[in-house]
């Protein structure tokens, strides 16, 4: 299946925050408080005017699937923090991840010149853990019960990806 | 005193207490003779907004002997392909030949590959500032073009020269 990265607009916000919302999804982010549609619209204006988040909407055949981004852009250390979700559920576990890095790793070093991108992957999310490995990724470092999810202390893991490597 | 130190000035930040020294610079044809500034009468508001730095735009007032001298600066910073435009206004001309621009262009060459990150930083100067080209010169920037007739000034056009120095050239220097 093929996937695009396109603008976000504002008609998504509301798909969005149902995404974020989703008790699964919160497990492997940093979200943990409920979002509304103010909250929602909050951060896309806000993202609409930061040239540091670079946000894109994922796109298939069927429509608007998920958001992936570069995020805390650095222009001065060259580095990007990578960000993806895949928020309709019927969509996951088809490869599209791995597609998906793949063209945020063009932008980051093709258009925006960037030197490293990382990606903080919580211990109780062995799907993006693989996902990262395999697209090259080296854990740099492991952040002991860094984060409270789902009744329990989780390490983070701190994945990175130089890019002469 | 000074953000960054050298052995004949130093580099503070830009500051709105210089302005009404910038406004009689800027305003004096001896010092802006063969500048792109100083066509037209700059109000001491004006200068305000020249010491403001844009987001851009990193700018710097050049000390001496305790006094205030001139200003200097990297402007339109390019976060993707990491470049910068360089300018300089030794506006107190008791310090004019006295390798105060030399000493500045070297030490803004390293803040902005040092500090910065910067991979090349450009200039452009008037074919006829002679004592300026000199600097640039040899500080390592090389003469890259001349845009002709680009400029405007005393009655006549003048061509200007557009030079530059890569990070790999200041590296093995």
């Amino acid at each position: 299946m093929k996937v695009k990265l396109a603008q976000i607009e504002r008609t998504y916000l509301l798909k969005m925050r149902d995404w974020r919302n989703n008790d699964e999804l919160r497990s492997r982010t940093r979200e943990y408080s409920l979002l509304n549609m103010e909250n929602q619209v909050d951060w896309f204006e806000k993202v609409s005017r930061d040239r540091n988040n670079e946000m894109f909407a994922i796109h298939c055949e069927t429509g608007f699937i998920g958001v992936c981004g570069l995020c805390n852009i650095d222009w001065v250390n060259n580095n990007a923090e990578v960000s993806i979700y895949i928020g309709s559920k019927v969509h996951r576990g088809k490869g599209l991840g791995t597609e998906v890095l793949r063209l945020l790793e063009e932008k980051a070093f093709d258009e925006f010149n960037l030197h490293k991108l990382y990606a903080e992957i919580y211990s109780n999310n062995p799907v993006s853990e693989a996902l990262f490995k395999r697209a090259g990724y080296k854990l740099e470092g492991t952040l002991k019960d860094h984060v409270y999810k789902c009744g329990e202390y989780r390490d983070s893991l701190m994945y990175g990806l130089v890019r002469y490597d | 005193m000074g953000f960054i130190k050298g052995e004949r000035c130093s580099l503070r930040p830009s500051s709105f207490g210089t302005a009404s020294k910038l406004a009689l610079w800027v305003n004096d044809n001896e010092v802006t003779y063969l500048m792109v500034t100083g066509s037209k009468p700059i109000a001491y508001e004006a200068s305000l907004e020249m010491l403001r730095p844009k987001d851009n735009e990193v700018l710097f007032s050049i000390w001496a002997e305790e006094q205030f001298i001139g200003t200097t600066g990297l402007y339109s910073i390019h976060p993707i392909a990491h470049s910068a435009e360089f300018r300089i206004l030794i506006g107190d001309k008791d310090f004019w030949g006295r390798g105060i621009a030399t000493e500045c262009t070297q030490m803004l060459i390293e803040y902005g590959f040092n500090r910065l990150n910067l991979n090349m930083i450009w200039l452009g100067v008037n074919v006829e500032n002679k004592p300026a080209i000199r600097a640039y010169e040899k500080s390592g920037f090389v003469c890259e073009g001349r845009l002709r007739q680009v400029q405007y000034r005393n009655g006549r056009y003048y061509d200007v020269l557009r030079c530059s120095i890569l990070r790999e050239e200041w590296e093995v220097r």
